[in-house]
């Protein structure tokens, strides 16, 4: 049996999707398994709440304002410079700064900062997003939606005929499954299948439009914060669009640069999407 | 990219530039400086951004850059030596660590974990990177990434577990 260091080592990489399936598949017969591998899940959701949180601070204003200035001095650069570039362009942290250029820039910029900030400063503080948890989950199914996309015969596990099967099977394994009709977006449900990700079973709903292209909507258990508001991101062919509802991490993946994508997510539940 | 596409986009990243700057800064001073220095750098040098897609890896690996420029000069200044991260399994103990451990200690022994831990745990786990991905951006070997979110999880699962023993008691 490997040591502990080395086996934490590579459960650490399984629950980052960087063990490969053979290694991966030997580690979960490891006795040692469930036990660490629920202590480390713990913990990376305790982590991703206190980094979450960092993100609520509001921003310094001086930052806004080096910003804003910086902007200035590079539109002025673009232009014949009556003055040189000033010494901030050098790295040097700011506290260890000369002054930085004509006092005019300064002033102009404390100007508008201020007045942007008596408005109610809502252009320059954009509220922070939620930043999901795990975010590496979506890149393995997004790996897997590209693999079973070129599927004709196999796209799907079980079939559209048997949907109450999928609902209490998939339901069963991700904590609760809709299967949502997705019709008014142009998408035909095909069937489920189960895939793993981290190590957590994921709920894939295979639909596909009008040109055979495949869509699917995944579900995966992901106790913590709820938060409906959807989170785009793009994998090269690929667009994923997630959110957090009722104790899940859904997502919605699809080809990139297709209106049905953005659609589909707000049928099932995102929010803004 | 031009200067008025990137100052929003700036913006918007503010307070994942910071989370980022923290976890390589021990005070949250240095951390916002580091920010805008990487800020101002981006700025000058947005010719060379090509896509917006790698405008996040570029800044962090840009203010990793800065700070580590930062450290040397301090070296030079003062003498001290670079601290490395520390080949210990136990985490700093910010706050004393008492026989009961509520939630705030915990917080607290998870934030002090050991310099280089926290940014790949912030990296993997939280921005999402892939481990060689994780690698370019601090520039340290895939296998020092490994051993980093092993350690780091392994110090925060024991600290979990010292808190559930400590409540019990």
């Amino acid at each position: 049996m490997t040591s502990d260091r080395d086996f934490d080592l590579q459960l650490s990489a399984y629950l980052d999707g960087e063990l490969e399936p053979a290694a991966a598949r030997a580690l979960e017969q490891d006795p040692r398994f469930a036990d660490r591998i629920s202590a480390f899940r713990e913990g990376d959701d305790l982590v991703a709440t206190l980094f979450a949180d960092d993100l609520k601070e509001p921003i310094p204003d001086p930052i806004l304002a080096a910003i804003d200035q910086a902007d200035r001095k590079a539109e002025a650069i673009e232009r014949p410079p009556s003055t040189p570039p000033s010494a901030a362009t050098i790295a040097q942290f700011p506290s260890q700064r000369r002054p930085q250029g004509p006092n005019f820039l300064r002033q102009a910029a404390s100007l508008l900062l201020a007045a942007a900030i008596g408005a109610g400063a809502a252009w320059i503080w954009l509220p922070p997003k939620t930043i999901e948890t795990t975010p590496g989950w979506i890149a393995q199914v997004a790996d897997y939606h590209r693999i079973y996309a070129n599927e004709v015969r196999h796209r799907v596990e079980v079939p559209a005929s048997e949907i109450d099967h999928i609902r209490a099977w998939l339901g069963e394994r991700v904590g609760g499954l809709e299967v949502p009709d997705l019709s008014s977006a142009g998408l035909e449900f095909q069937g489920a299948r189960l895939l793993v990700a981290n190590g957590a079973p994921v709920a894939q709903l295979v639909y596909i439009d009008a040109e055979d292209r495949m869509f699917a909507l995944c579900v995966t258990p992901r106790p913590g914060t709820d938060d409906a508001t959807a989170q785009t991101r793009s994998f090269d062919d690929l667009a994923a669009i997630s959110w957090r509802a009722n104790g899940q991490a859904l997502v919605m993946i699809g080809p990139a640069d297709t209106p049905e994508l953005s659609e589909a997510a707000r049928l099932s539940g995102a929010v803004d999407a | 990219m031009d200067v008025q596409q990137l100052k929003p986009l700036l913006i918007e990243k503010l307070p994942r530039l910071r989370r980022f700057a923290r976890t390589l800064t021990a005070d949250a001073a240095d951390a916002d400086d580091l920010v805008q220095e990487a800020c101002l750098r981006a700025i000058e040098r947005v010719a060379k951004l090509r896509r917006q897609e790698q405008l996040d890896s570029w800044m962090f690996s840009t203010m990793r850059n800065i700070w580590i420029d930062e450290q040397r000069r301090r070296t030079v200044r003062t003498g001290s030596g670079l601290v490395d991260s520390q080949e210990t399994d136990e985490l700093r103990t910010v706050s004393d660590a008492a026989d009961t451990l509520g939630a705030r200690q915990l917080t607290d022994q998870i934030l002090g974990l050991p310099e280089g831990l926290s940014s790949v745990l912030l990296l993997v786990t939280v921005e999402g990177y892939s481990y060689r991905e994780t690698a370019e951006i601090l520039n340290i070997p895939i296998g020092t990434v490994m051993s980093r979110m092993s350690r780091a999880r392994g110090m925060i699962a024991k600290a979990i577990g010292h808190a559930d023993q400590g409540l019990k008691t």
